[in-house]
């Protein structure tokens, strides 16, 4: 018989109805309640299926600036991460610079000051430069 | 396709590429809805990936992508439509209350639009029962809850739709 229902179908009303099939089946026939709402679901779905053909040059546009949008927030990335690290070479710098006064070491020259700004700073770089190599030990 | 969560995130941009192929034909015909013209269409399509790219980490791979997508391209046809004056199409839309003879593509357009007005909850059980053809039991392990939730999710959320149709046809 044509139209007949595939097995599958049938496994998964039958499992939808708790095996009561003909009593489920006679309920929707009659039920308007339960026709209205099997009619909305079909509907809705319908509608969140709809589709259109969208030109391949469109797609490619699309794309394209998704891409420049992926660039730009790289480059922004990038930007905000070489301003941090100058931020904290600062922070160690004056962090010498404060250890350095505090312990009564003889800081009684900008040159010295200098120095102690520079080892702190530099301190904070070469470490950083040390652990982010790739031959260092993870 | 099966996301994978940790590119989207990434911004990975040939993923981005596939997503934008694949899910493309599926937001047109929403934009349409809120374009003023046909050519503008392409330019909110745009928008919408563009804003799909900055929200990425926004989804968290519970509900469906497509249905989360959605919901951005009506965010952004909103904000379109709300931008122009004197032809926003939203006027087109039926209104609830309103008396008169919708045909079926106009019941589908205003249920989509239903749905994806729905809470973020309800519109992912919505999305994943009906249109990913998830189980219960499969919805349910996805979204992190109980099948009953789901089920009493989906009896919310149909209700409410029905309540929209039952104004549309009055």
């Amino acid at each position: 018989m044509t139209g007949c229902l595939d097995t599958d179908a049938k496994v998964a009303i039958g499992n939808a109805l708790d095996w009561d099939v003909q009593e489920g089946l006679r309920h929707l026939e009659h039920c308007e309640d339960c026709q209205t709402e099997l009619e909305v679901l079909r509907l809705a779905r319908m509608g969140l299926l709809e589709s259109a053909p969208v030109d391949a040059a469109v797609v490619r546009r699309v794309a394209g600036a998704v891409r420049g949008a992926a660039g730009a927030e790289r480059q922004h990335a990038l930007f905000r991460e070489r301003w941090m690290r100058a931020g904290e070479a600062v922070v160690a710098g004056l962090t010498a610079v404060i250890i350095a006064i505090s312990s009564n070491a003889p800081v009684d020259s900008v040159a010295a000051l200098l120095v102690a700004f520079g080892s702190g700073a530099g301190l904070l770089l070469a470490g950083r430069a040390l652990t982010e190599s790739p031959t260092a030990p993870s | 396709m099966e996301l994978d969560l940790a590119r989207l995130h990434a911004g990975d941009e040939a993923l981005f590429t596939e997503l934008v192929e694949l899910h493309s034909p599926r937001l047109v015909p929403l934009l349409r809805r809120y374009a003023g013209a046909e050519e503008q269409v392409d330019d909110l399509l745009q928008e919408v990936w563009l804003r799909a790219y900055d929200k990425r980490r926004q989804f968290d791979g519970r509900g469906s992508y497509i249905g989360w997508l959605l919901s951005v391209a009506r965010t952004v046809g909103i904000g379109s439509a709300r931008k122009r004056s004197g032809d926003s199409l939203l006027a087109d839309a039926p209104e609830l209350g309103g008396r008169f003879d919708p045909d079926e593509g106009m019941l589908r357009d205003t249920l989509r639009e239903a749905v994806l007005a729905l809470p973020d909850r309800q519109r992912d059980v919505v999305i994943l029962r009906l249109v990913e053809g998830f189980s219960t039991a499969e919805t349910a392990q996805r979204l992190g809850c109980a099948e009953g939730t789901v089920k009493a999710t989906l009896h919310h959320a149909t209700r409410k739709l029905r309540e929209l149709l039952k104004e549309m046809v009055r």
